[in-house]
């Protein structure tokens, strides 16, 4: 049989629609195929879907703190531990974990810091985040956070993906899959940075894993031109460029109209669209000049320091109002401001480190908070701060901290949450979560933010190589208590 | 159903509980138990009845065998508890697929999930 009599036998009988639905998988929401719906979603990827349940927020915005800062030193003020500075862990305190991490296990550690209540929650910070406390009352802590801890790469790609080895989609790609783009010029998934480079261990930490390609991550630089190779090159006019893209496309059609199966054909025609559409688009999401003079002062980019970190978040705000689902900020510090390190990994230098990052962030987050508020988009939009694990009680090298992955603290703040809450807590010395039934791991924390966006992570599910998968592997558990 | 379970609660008394007892237990079964429950989740979120009663049923063998080491071992109630609640919920797993309650059976695979790792995490060596 030639390959016309073969297509043209499967075109008769109707079975070309299983090459569809074998693109989709099982769709969300529906639990298994739908060859009809499968072949709408292959014409267009990114067409809005509907949540499981209504949504209580319509996009995230996730501040990943690279290198993991020391929420010891931040937000779990724990008087026992400056009590018992520069002696030895008591036993009681180990129990239960595994210390064989890079400096071992030192004496109890506690730095010069100023303890404060703020707002009404009575939350408390250190002295390093003076502008975040003012914000204290929109945050819902979570005090008992646990990972897996390993290097900052594998526990970064976890925090994202929910697995410690590459392969798996992160979680701004599920959203995309599972609900689609609400901006047909932009991409539904962003990642942002502040830093000179791309965030370590790069693309694999926004990669859609065995989804679709489509719902990646887009990375957008910092300055004015975002995305690498978006513009054509000078000697071609827009005009020309119409022209160029009208006879693809109608050649491309005559390819979609043969061979209706073939959902990587419809996938390409559909981005050279999406990038003529994006050259414009994308630059006048992330411009700042329209942005009054009060907005960036808000944003702290009125200070040398905390610039790049304040126009990444203003860039985020804007393409949060512009309906972009997922944006993934990566902070670092730029290297004309660094003295050695980049990130918040402080196993040493713990004093120097943490004052140059929290003046870095702590009042371009209090701005985007204070500025979302203001304008309605606090309560559909959910800032989530994270980082791949938390830092130890004890010390490292006399002035630092190792990892922690047992007990640390993030925040969520936003739409459908309990504002002004703090979820879990950690030991006395503030090295493990007190309680493990609060225990509340990444897959968890994705689980969350899933049920926020109107998605049940159980039923957020696609066929890959046979088997269903799902955002949070084999766990996930909706911290139900945060929930407003 | 019931005689499905008194007959799995037999196999697994006669085989995996005696054969468990007084000795190490075998690292390729945990591996064996959680290649299961990954695809136990799959099978469950697919509505794929018979392949999940299947599993279900192999991981209730697997656990009893777990709990019984543990017992003969005497040294670690914690995972006596944990093995014991595993092994009841994968016999409720095979209840609850049956009477088509496919999203109560995912909840309870999740149970399983954090119960190994629960396990795992305090049974790691320091």
């Amino acid at each position: 049989m030639s390959n016309d009599s073969r297509r043209d036998f499967l075109r008769k009988s109707g079975l070309y629609l299983g090459g569809a639905a074998a693109f989709s998988g099982v769709i969300p929401g529906l639990g298994g195929f739908s060859a009809a719906y499968a072949a709408d979603l292959a014409a267009d990827p990114l067409a809005p879907k509907a949540p499981h349940f209504p949504a209580k927020i319509k996009s995230v915005i996730w501040l990943h703190q690279e290198g993991a800062p020391s929420t010891l030193d931040l937000y779990d003020y724990k008087p026992e531990l400056i009590k018992l500075a520069g002696k030895e862990v008591p036993a009681s305190f180990l129990k239960g974990i595994k210390t064989s991490t890079q400096g071992g296990v030192g004496k109890l550690f506690a730095s010069k810091r100023e303890w404060k209540q703020h707002g009404d929650s009575g939350a408390w910070f250190s002295d390093l985040l003076p502008n975040l406390a003012t914000q204290a009352d929109k945050l819902t802590f979570i005090k008992s956070s646990v990972t897996v801890g390993a290097t900052h790469d594998i526990s970064i790609l976890k925090l994202n993906t929910g697995d410690v080895n590459p392969g798996r989609p992160s979680l701004g790609a599920w959203i995309s899959y599972a609900l689609g783009s609400a901006n047909q010029d932009l991409p539904p998934y962003v990642v942002l940075y502040n830093g000179d480079r791309e965030p370590r261990a790069g693309a694999a930490n926004w990669n859609s894993g065995f989804l679709p390609a489509v719902y990646q991550g887009t990375p957008f630089r910092p300055g004015d031109d975002p995305i690498l190779y978006l513009n054509g090159p000078d000697t071609r006019n827009s005009a020309q460029q119409r022209k160029s893209l009208d006879l693809l496309k109608r050649l491309n059609a005559l390819g979609t109209d043969r061979y209706p199966s073939d959902t990587e054909l419809r996938a390409r025609s559909r981005s050279y669209e999406l990038a003529d559409r994006m050259q414009v688009a994308a630059p006048k999401a992330v411009d700042l000049s329209k942005e009054s003079a009060a907005t960036k002062t808000l944003y702290g980019i009125d200070d040398n320091h905390s610039r790049t970190y304040g126009e990444t978040l203003l860039r985020a705000r804007r393409l949060v109002e512009n309906g972009v689902r997922f944006v993934q900020v990566v902070s670092s510090l730029p290297q004309a401001l660094a003295t050695e390190r980049l990130d918040w990994d402080a196993h040493d230098g713990l004093e120097e480190n943490h004052k140059g990052m929290a003046r870095l962030v702590d009042k371009p987050i209090a701005g985007l908070l204070a500025d979302l508020k203001s304008r309605g988009l606090l309560e559909t939009t959910l800032v989530v701060w994270t980082s791949e694990f938390g830092r130890t009680s004890w010390g490292e090298s006399g002035t630092g901290r190792d990892h922690n992955p047992w007990g640390y603290t993030q925040w969520m703040a936003g739409g459908g949450l309990k504002a002004g809450f703090t979820y879990g807590e950690t030991d006395d010395i503030g090295l493990q979560t007190a309680d493990k039934d609060k225990a509340v791991d990444t897959y968890d924390l994705h689980a969350t933010v899933l049920q926020l966006m109107g998605l049940d992570h159980l039923k957020t599910t696609f066929l890959n190589n046979g088997r269903s998968e799902r955002p949070t592997v084999v766990y996930g558990k909706v911290i139900k208590d945060i929930l407003a | 159903m019931r005689k499905t379970l008194i007959v799995m609660g037999l196999v697994t008394l006669l085989t995996g509980g005696v054969r468990a007892a007084g000795t190490e237990l075998d690292t390729d079964l945990m591996q064996t138990i959680e290649d299961t429950n990954l695809s136990l989740t799959s099978n469950i979120a697919l509505k794929n009845a018979k392949s999940s009663k299947a599993e279900a049923a192999e991981l209730h063998r697997m656990f009893t065998q777990v709990e019984s080491h543990f017992v003969a071992k005497g040294d670690a109630p914690d995972a006596v508890d944990l093995s014991k609640k595993s092994k009841d919920w994968a016999g409720e797993i095979a209840q609850s697929v049956d009477s088509q309650q496919f999203e109560h059976a995912q909840e309870l695979a999740g149970n399983i999930s954090r119960a190994c790792k629960t396990c795992h995490n305090f049974y790691k060596k320091s």
